[in-house]
């Protein structure tokens, strides 16, 4: 009888917390119902619509599957360019998780000018956002190589390299794909600031105390790493992979989403057309993130499940 | 006996010293590398900036001014309104990130640490808002907030809905909520930051009989100052160079440096004598400069916060 006063007693505190948790969660429904929700449905709707625009009013003319018949038919530039940002933002997604984890790693110990250092990490998040790429990409993107996909720099460019190694190998795709890695070192390098932000500040959220008591118990530095730092950071690290999967798909370099936009804004004005584009893009986006977390989230180690 | 050992461990730390040496000096080869290459355009930026325009069009000038000037800076001042701009830009980039560190560390919190059914379903949510790419609601967005209303109560007090085209609110009211310029990025990161702190610091804040506010506000929320310092500085960053939605909302009344930025070239050109590159380039330079300026001091100013908060963690953990 005890047992189950208990029991009782406990799923009371439960429950109450279970309210706590919806009201601080469904205050940001509230906000999604208010703001999001309705442009995400009309957005829906154009997707299955001829959408004209004139003058400040809007006339959609419902057509079906129409505009995603189009999309996987008859658009010749469409799938192209969806399986190109698909292969490089896989590739991306592994270099810059390892490349930023492993900055981030060497500028959390203490050195002199490690202050500076970060700081010139985060370049990259100031210089890459909005208006200041906006401005500098119309007359120097040459000089800013990770911006473009060209790099301008021709002392790390891997094209004679390259060649040689393509013959020799009989074209083997493995090959490409790894040159085609280090052509890109410089975006990777452009594409990490974020990243690495994160990633330094979950390195000190670690309690050193851990560490510590590593250390008395006889662990090297490269033990601590596996046996600590890695397991404490793997939430970062999930959420470093969606980021950075967001990002290479919402990024001004995507081919894709200017072509996008150009379809809705540029010369054909075909505004459902290109909702319809962007929601087929959207669900691809969808699936890889679903399953990328999908495969991560069981190894990720949270200090209290 | 101990003769040898003295010797071998004087040995052994030889040969660590050298170790330590040569990864030293690896990895300040490599991060100088590295650091070249994101330095560059800075570089860039500001030594095209004091550039007259003798030096642009001397061939011979390739990085340092020969009579370097700051003339750029006062008429690139002028032509973005600085201070007009900045006062506009501030009150974005201020306001949507203290309501953004508000809104989304709660409501990360909410779904870090308290079990209900739907919760699972709801972060999907959040990150399904992420991932929806801007240009899918730019156009219907944009319409909402011109013809503005909650569930008709509006229009049923004032007779009609508001237009809030030109004012502050389509930045400011939905960052109350956590629904601002990825806002769900920042609930994420709270959330994990939350999910991976230990959970007797809260059972002791229970024990010592605070309730669930107290609790995080007096024992989470110092806890999570790195993650507060990350998300409060991607969030300013982002709403200061931000130009779509600004463009979108803000029109010539209230321009923002971004906005002012972007269009600086078409500025000069308009309104000076020479619209010659040798002066446009460096004034538009000086203008870039004028931007980044101010978000390269509040890095600064944040990345002090950063190494406190390890102090304080070694303290808590």
């Amino acid at each position: 009888m005890q047992l189950a006063k208990k029991k009782r007693r406990r799923s009371a505190l439960e429950r109450r917390k279970a309210l706590t948790g919806r009201i601080f969660c469904y205050f940001w429904v509230v906000g999604f119902l208010l703001f999001v929700a309705v442009p995400l449905v009309q957005s829906l709707q154009y997707a299955f619509s001829k959408v004209e625009i004139s003058m400040g009013s809007i006339s959609l003319f419902p057509n079906g599957w129409r505009n995603f018949q189009t999309a996987f038919t008859t658009d010749a530039e469409f799938l192209p360019l969806l399986f190109d940002s698909l292969t490089v933002i896989l590739v991306d997604v592994l270099l810059v998780t390892f490349f930023s984890l492993f900055v981030a790693v060497m500028l959390n110990r203490k050195f002199r000018g490690r202050g500076l250092l970060r700081a010139v990490f985060f370049l990259p998040v100031i210089i890459t956002s909005g208006a200041l790429i906006f401005v500098m990409q119309s007359d120097v993107s040459a000089q800013f190589a990770g911006q473009t996909g060209q790099a301008g720099m021709p002392m790390l460019q891997t094209v004679d390299f390259k060649q040689t190694l393509l013959t020799l190998t009989n074209n083997n795709p493995a090959v490409a794909v790894l040159t085609d890695a280090i052509d890109r070192v410089y975006q990777i390098i452009w594409k990490s600031g974020v990243q690495i932000l994160l990633f330094i500040a979950g390195l000190q959220a670690i309690s050193p105390a851990l560490y510590e008591s590593a250390e008395v118990e006889g662990s090297t530095g490269w033990e601590s790493f596996w046996k600590i730092t890695l397991p404490m950071i793997s939430p970062i690290i999930v959420i470093n992979l969606v980021y950075t999967i967001i990002d290479s798909f919402t990024d001004y370099s995507n081919t894709l989403l200017r072509y996008i936009q150009d379809v809705a804004f540029g010369t054909t004005l075909d505004y459902g057309y290109s909702a319809a584009l962007s929601w087929i893009f959207f669900g691809v986006i969808s699936a890889v993130l679903a399953l990328s977390v999908g495969i991560l989230s069981r190894r990720v180690f949270y200090m209290n499940d | 006996m101990i003769k040898f050992l003295e010797k071998r461990i004087t040995k052994t730390a030889a040969v660590k010293r050298s170790k330590r040496l040569v990864y030293g000096l690896f990895f300040a080869a490599l991060f100088c590398g590295i650091g070249y290459i994101l330095v560059y355009p800075l570089i860039y930026i500001f030594t095209t900036a004091v550039k007259s325009p003798a030096d642009m069009l001397d061939m011979t000038t390739v990085w340092i001014a020969k009579s370097p000037t700051l003339q750029n800076f006062a008429d690139a001042w002028g032509y973005i309104d600085y201070p007009g701009a900045l006062s506009s830009t501030l009150t974005i980039a201020v306001g949507v990130t203290a309501l953004n560190l508000a809104a989304c560390s709660t409501i990360g919190y909410g779904f870090a640490r308290f079990r209900f059914r739907e919760r699972g379903l709801l972060f999907a949510l959040v990150v399904f808002t992420l991932i929806v790419p801007p240009q899918v609601i730019i156009l219907p967005q944009f319409i909402l907030y011109r013809n503005f209303d909650v569930l008709g109560i509006i229009k049923l007090m004032l007779g009609g809905t508001l237009n809030l085209k030109s004012t502050y609110a389509p930045f400011l009211l939905p960052a109350i909520f956590g629904q601002g310029l990825k806002s769900g990025l920042f609930i994420y990161i709270f959330r994990q930051f939350y999910r991976g702190m230990p959970v007797e610091l809260e059972e002791a804040g229970y024990i010592d009989g605070c309730g669930t506010v107290r609790t995080y506000l007096r024992i989470m929320l110092p806890n999570a100052i790195p993650a507060f310092i990350t998300v409060g500085l991607l969030s300013f960053v982002w709403h200061w160079n931000d130009v779509f939605g600004q463009a979108q909302y803000l029109d010539e009344f209230r321009p923002t440096l971004s906005m002012k930025l972007v269009g600086i070239v078409g500025y000069i050109t308009k309104s000076s004598v020479v619209s010659d590159l040798s002066y446009v380039t460096p004034t538009k330079y000086a203008g870039v400069a004028l931007v980044i300026l101010p978000l390269i001091a509040v890095y600064l100013i944040g990345q002090r916060f950063f190494v406190q908060s390890i102090e304080r963690s070694g303290i808590v953990g």
